[in-house]
This record gives structure tokens, C-alpha cells and sequence, in this order.
């Protein structure tokens, strides 16, 4: 039933009773009030109307003896006999009362008569035996009235007394009737107060009960209240909503359980710039207890803070209070004792529904770990770039060493005409001798001088070749490289069975190359093509600049006639330490370090080749143009 | 008189050579600096013994060698090599002997060379 109709009904039913006890209370004051009525309007009313009557007769005979020219006092007892004489006949008017009301009223007219009677007689003048005579049968008359009054007051004083015992008794029963009343009706409040209260009162006590219960946390209380009325709707719609709020909390504490359990800091920020909140993982990484970290200005945690007017601009996140977002970038953050560290920080706004900034949110990596990791990586490849130099001079060494053989002989050429010369002069100075004309001892001096320069040129250009690459770069003219290396090869006498040819580009052309390294290259290149050809052959050097979109480039073609190489191994040729020579000689790292060298001048090396007619290497390397100084 | 036939493209060296050679005994030098008119000038010139460099352009030592070796008349014609490869010291310790060949190594003393002709011609005799 609805709460509506459960109150209305149970405010009727209140009402109801309210109205039965007035009902009784009033039926009672009726009751009393009609008793009283009677006591009151009629018993007293005759009894005093009849009293009145007489005393006003009374008054009217009084006042026709004593003052008889005083008219307008016996008149006006006269007019009051009258009225109370009619009184008394409307207030005894029943059939009960006829008789008397016929005697007051004729006795009292008689008093009237005589009354008038005497008063005549006393303005008439008349004899005091008359006045005495008339004097008396007023009061006869008058007397007669009294005695007809006290008969009718009889009954009436009887009535009274009746009256008056009735009217208390009335009254008296009265009170424990309404007493009775009153405390059935307070009995029946009473049942339907407890009926409303365990209808209405009971289930809304439960429901607030349970409120309590899963306000303190319980989240999975259910209330038990059933009912079919606006209650029931109300518990079952406190079971939903609890139901709710477990769901959402479930999900709140999973995800508070995400930011306490990551792995990473995480830090909340104010818009004023001090700190809002953190995760375990930050108050683990910065040292400080949690406490200390709220309200702190976030520019303390940046090891690499900068100068500015707030603490968001001096912790370089004032660009994210505006929408813009970090992400990864990498900074130094400060533990409480002062020690800096490494950290990958993202960082990004949180947006109210209306697009306001509410908070900044920061996410820190330490990388500390892989700042080290990158740190001996890059001491390692400074440590593999230092051996692959070491490894570029020892294979030029012991290219050198190749062809040192040629090279001695070549030395020892020169020295062998010192030497002879020398043993000439000797034996042309020793005793005994014939003495040789001056002009031919002057001629061998010369030619012995000439052997020693060229010896000195060779080990000076040699020494050169040999020293540690510098790697200064700076413009070489190709040509000059060229014929130089092939000057080289020629002391070392490689060159003895081959037919050299050599074709330079019409102009000069220049390379910003390191001289010594492009050197060791070009001469890799053009031993290679002597070995392939067994040190017998045609050797073709060529020079030309090659054509690349918005670049000037130069070639170089080393062209050999000798066996060629095989497809399938072309694409390895470059490999270090692959080798096609049937004999060990030199490191097998000549070609993939002359790759790596001309690559890290931004250049090219490539090869064709055709088995049994002869192999073209061909470098390419960036030119400097012609004019132009960098 | 020893005939000696002296092959080396140096032109320079091979001026003292012969010069210290004809100095120092009986010895009549011709010079020959093309390794490739050697067997002609061997047959021409009748040498004694052949002085011959190992390192030339174009033909080198060996094939020289090799070239006279196939012709029964210049097969027995006893050569001293001249060489920058080995060492004096070295070419001296072995007897001057490398692979059943004589070797003198330059840059050449007129004495040493002296000393290996007369046994290389011992040998060959």
C-alpha cells in the first residue's frame, strides 16, 4: 500500500478516534448542559420569577400604604409584578404548572386591585377606617400571594434539590466516561503508532542502519528492507546504488592499486606548481618520506633546474600547464640528500570537464642504469673504433711489408752504385793504380751522388706512406694521388712486368680526402689488380668526376687484365679476411678496410669483373668544386 | 781472360760493376741491360759465367735462366744471381747457395762478387 495511504488512513483513524472521544465529551456536556438548562432556565428561573412576583407585589403593597402619593414606585413594582408574573407563566408553561400559574396570577391581581384599591382611597381622602379596611384586604390579598407563591415554590424548591443531585451525578459519571473515552482512544493511537511505526518507522531505522554499515565500508551489505510501498522502492534502490559504488570503488582501488604498484614515479603537480601527490615508486626514488613531498615546489626534484618566477617555470614544465606534453625527454631529478640522477620524464595536463587545467601529471624513469649501459657501450665502440684504426695501420704496414721486398732491392739499387762507385775510386786511389782521367772520376762522384738522392727520395717517400694517418682532410688533386701511389709501387718494383696506363680527367680535380688513407686504398686496389694478374699484365688508372643530382663526385678505375673474379664471389669480396689469392699473403682485411675508408669519405666502392678478361674497382669519392674554399 | 756477362737493368751498377770487375782481375765484362737479348748475346759472346739480377722489368732473372736451361749449349752455363732479397749475412752463412743456385746480394762488393764466380765456375767445371 503506498506511505500516502498508510498515513491518510492512519491520520483518519486518529482523527476518527479524536472525533469519537469529542463526540462522547460532547454528548456528555450536552447531557449536563441540558440538565443545567432545566436547573438553570426553568427551576431557577420559576423559582426566582416567583420570588420576584411576590416581592414585587409586595413592593406593591408596601407602596401603596406607605407612600400613596408615590405613584412611580407602585408602578413600577406593579410593571415588575407583571413581567414576573408573565415569566413565570412562560417559564412554568406546561399543563403541570396551569393551575399555579392561574393562582399567582389571580393573587396577585387581587394584590394589584387592592393595592390600587388603597391608593384611591388614600388620594381620595377617604376615612382611616377604610383606609384601615382597604389596608387589610391588601393584606389578605397579599398574604394569599405569598401562600400561592410558597405552593408553586414547593415543587419548585423539590425540583431543585432533585435537580441539583441529577446535575452532579450527570457530572460525576461524565468524567470517568471521558476518562474511558480518552484511554480507548489513546489505546488505539497507541496500536497504530506501532503499527505505522513498524509499517514506516522500522523499514526507514534498517535502511539508515545500512547506510551506516556501508558508509563505515562495507561496500557488499545489502539492505533487507522489502516492502511493496515507496520504502521498498527506496531499499531497492539503495541496494543498486550500493551495488554501484562497489563496482566504481572495486574499480577505483584497482586503478589506485595500478599507481601504487608502477613501477615508475609518479608524481601529481598543483597548477601553482607544488606537489599534489605521489606514488610509492617516486617516494622510493626521491628519498623524501611522503609527508615532506606534498606542498613541496616540484622544481625542487630537478637536479637540472633553471632560473624563473615560479616553480613550474624553474622545473621547465610551465609549456604543460598550456597543453603542450612531454614525452621522454631527459632530465636530471634530485634525491632528497642532494644526489643527481638520471630520468626519462613524460609529463602532461589534466583537463577539468570545462578544459580548465586541474593538475600536471609527471612520469619519471630512472635511467640510470641505462645511461650506464649506454656509457660503456660507447667506451666500447671508442675502444672498437680505436682497434679498427689499428687494425686500418697495421694492414697499411703490412701492405708496406709486401711489398718491402721490392722496396729493399730498389734501396739496395742505389747503394749498389754507391758501393761500386766507391770501390772504383778506391781502387783508382790505391798505389800503384793508373790513375783515371779526371773527367771520369768527376762522372762516378756524380753518379754516386745521383744513387743517393734517389735512395733518400724512396725511403722519404716511403716514411711517408708508412706514417700513422693523421686523418686531417683536406683538398688532394686525384691525379697527384694517383701517379704518387704509383710512383710508390714503382720503387717497389711491382710494376716491373706491368704495363701501366694511366687517363686523368680533363681539369683538375680535387678531394677532401686524408691524403695517407686514400693512398693505402689506392694502392690496396692497384696490388690487388698486380697479384690478379701474376705481377704481368696491363694496369689501367683512371680519372674522371662522375655526375649525382646536386653533388660532384670523383671516380677512380683501377682496370686490371688479369683472371677476374667470380659472381659468386663479388658480393663477398668486401667481407673481411675473405680472400680468393691461393697464397696467405697480406691480412685479407685490404679490401674491407679500404671500403671503410673510402666510406667515411662519404664515398663508394665497387667492383665489376668478367672471369678470364680482367676486373675494374672503381671508387668514387666526393669532389670539392673547383673555387670553392670550405 | 774470363769472359763475364753481365746482366742487370741499372746501367749505373753495371758501369761499376765492369769497371771494378776488369779492375781487380783478368776479367773482360760485357754488359748487357735488356734481359731479353741475353740468350742472343750468351751465344755471341761466349761467356764464362753469367752475372744476372733477379729483379728486371719485363723478363726477370728466373726466366732468363730458365730460357737458357732449355738450350742444350747455354744449359751448362754456371749464373750468379745478384739479389736485394737476402742479406749478405745471410747468402755468406748458406755458402751463397739458395736452391742449388749461386747468390751474391747487393749491394754488391766487388770481392764477394769475385769469391762466387770463381765457385760457381769450380762448380760447373
Amino acid at each position: 500500500m503506498k506511505l500516502q495511504r498508510k498515513l491518510g488512513l492512519g491520520f483518519l483513524l486518529v482523527a476518527v478516534c479524536l472525533g469519537i472521544v469529542n463526540a462522547v465529551w460532547i454528548g456528555q456536556a450536552r447531557l449536563i448542559k441540558g440538565q443545567f438548562d432545566q436547573f438553570a432556565e426553568v427551576t431557577i428561573s420559576r423559582i426566582i420569577a416567583l420570588w420576584q412576583a411576590e416581592s414585587s407585589a409586595l413592593r406593591m403593597a408596601e407602596a401603596a400604604v406607605g407612600q400613596a402619593g408615590e405613584d412611580g414606585a407602585f408602578e413600577a413594582a406593579r410593571k415588575e409584578h407583571s413581567e414576573w408574573v408573565a415569566h413565570y407563566k412562560k417559564v412554568a408553561g406546561d399543563a403541570e404548572h396551569d393551575k399555579l400559574i392561574s393562582a399567582v396570577e389571580k393573587t396577585g391581581e387581587a394584590v394589584r386591585q387592592r393595592a390600587e384599591d388603597l391608593i384611591a382611597k388614600t388620594s381620595d381622602g377617604s376615612s382611616q377606617a377604610e383606609l384601615d379596611a382597604a389596608q387589610n384586604r391588601l393584606f389578605q390579598a397579599r398574604q394569599r400571594l405569598r401562600l400561592v407563591i410558597e405552593k408553586a415554590m414547593r415543587p419548585e424548591l423539590g425540583l431543585l434539590v432533585r435537580q441539583k443531585a441529577a446535575l452532579a451525578a450527570r457530572v460525576r459519571t461524565a468524567e470517568p466516561v471521558s476518562v474511558a473515552a480518552a484511554g480507548v482512544v489513546a489505546s488505539v493511537a497507541l496500536l497504530l503508532a506501532a503499527w505505522l511505526a513498524r509499517s514506516i518507522a522500522d523499514p526507514i531505522v534498517r535502511l539508515a542502519q545500512d547506510a551506516r554499515t556501508v558508509g563505515s565500508g562495507n561496500l557488499g551489505w545489502r539492505t533487507g528492507v522489502r516492502s511493496r510501498d515507496e520504502i521498498g522502492q527506496l531499499a531497492e534502490a539503495f541496494n543498486r546504488m550500493t551495488e554501484n559504488l562497489q563496482r566504481t570503488t572495486v574499480s577505483k582501488r584497482f586503478v589506485d592499486n595500478v599507481i601504487t604498484s608502477m613501477a615508475d614515479a609518479l608524481i601529481v603537480i598543483n597548477p601553482e606548481g607544488t606537489i599534489r601527490s605521489v606514488n610509492p615508486a617516486a617516494i622510493t626514488l626521491l628519498g623524501y618520506p611522503e609527508a615532506e613531498l606534498a606542498g613541496l615546489p616540484v622544481d625542487k626534484l630537478f637536479a637540472d633546474r633553471r632560473g624563473g618566477n615560479n616553480a613550474l617555470a624553474r622545473a621547465g614544465l610551465e609549456a604543460v600547464l598550456v597543453g603542450a606534453s612531454l614525452r621522454n625527454v631527459e632530465r636530471q631529478w634530485e634525491t632528497k640528500e642532494g644526489r643527481a640522477f638520471p630520468v626519462l620524464c613524460s609529463a602532461s595536463a589534466v583537463l577539468g570537464e570545462d578544459g580548465d587545467t586541474q593538475a600536471l601529471v609527471c612520469v619519471a624513469l630512472d635511467i640510470t642504469e641505462l645511461k650506464r649501459a649506454e656509457e660503456a657501450l660507447r667506451r666500447a665502440y671508442d675502444e672498437l673504433k680505436q682497434a679498427q684504426d689499428q687494425l686500418v695501420q697495421s694492414e697499411k704496414l703490412s701492405a708496406l711489408g709486401r711489398f718491402a721486398a721490392g722496396i729493399a732491392h730498389e734501396v739496395k739499387n742505389p747503394l749498389g752504385i754507391v758501393l761500386g762507385g766507391v770501390e772504383f775510386l778506391e781502387s783508382q786511389l790505391s798505389v800503384g793504380s793508373n790513375l783515371q782521367p779526371i773527367e771520369e772520376t768527376r762522372t762516378s762522384l756524380a753518379m754516386i751522388k745521383d744513387a743517393v738522392q734517389r735512395a733518400d727520395t724512396i725511403v722519404r717517400d716511403l716514411l711517408k706512406f708508412a706514417r700513422p694517418s693523421q686523418l686531417k682532410r683536406e683538398p688532394v688533386a686525384l691525379s697527384g694521388l694517383v701517379q704518387e701511389t704509383i710512383a710508390l709501387l714503382t720503387y717497389g718494383g711491382s710494376l716491373k712486368k706491368v704495363q701501366t696506363q694511366t687517363q686523368f680527367a680533363t681539369g683538375a680535380i680535387s678531394v677532401e680526402v686524408d691524403k695517407n688513407q686514400i693512398q693505402q686504398v689506392l694502392l690496396n686496389l692497384m696490388m690487388n689488380a698486380i697479384d690478379a694478374m701474376g705481377g704481368a699484365g696491363k694496369l689501367f688508372v683512371r680519372t674522371r668526376l662522375a655526375q649525382d643530382p646536386g653533388k660532384t663526385l670523383a671516380a677512380i678505375e683501377i682496370e686490371d687484365t688479369g683472371e677476374g673474379i667470380r659472381v659468386e664471389n663479388l658480393s663477398r669480396l668486401f667481407e673481411p679476411f675473405f680472400t680468393t689469392k691461393r697464397d696467405k699473403k697480406g691480412t685479407g682485411l685490404g679490401l674491407s678496410i679500404s671500403k671503410t675508408i673510402v666510406e667515411s669519405h662519404g664515398g663508394s666502392i665497387s667492383v665489376a669483373s668478367q672471369v678470364g678478361k680482367g676486373t675494374v674497382f672503381t671508387v668514387v669519392l666526393p669532389a670539392v668544386e673547383e673555387g670553392v674554399r670550405t | 781472360m774470363i769472359r763475364v756477362l753481365l746482366v742487370d737493368d741499372e746501367k749505373d751498377l753495371t758501369f761499376f760493376v765492369k769497371k771494378n770487375l776488369e779492375s781487380k782481375g783478368d776479367y773482360q765484362v760485357r754488359v748487357c741491360n735488356d734481359p731479353r737479348l741475353v740468350v742472343a748475346e750468351v751465344r755471341d759472346f761466349q761467356p764464362h759465367v753469367l752475372v744476372l739480377d733477379m729483379m728486371m722489368p719485363e723478363v726477370s732473372g728466373e726466366d732468363v735462366a730458365a730460357d737458357l736451361r732449355e738450350s742444350k749449349e747455354t744449359a751448362r752455363l754456371p749464373i750468379v744471381f745478384l739479389t736485394a732479397l737476402v742479406k749478405e749475412g745471410e747468402a755468406g752463412s748458406s755458402g751463397n747457395v739458395i736452391g742449388g743456385q749461386f747468390f751474391v746480394a747487393k749491394p754488391v762488393k766487388i770481392d764477394e762478387l769475385i769469391r762466387v764466380i770463381k765457385l760457381a765456375m769450380a762448380q760447373s767445371a
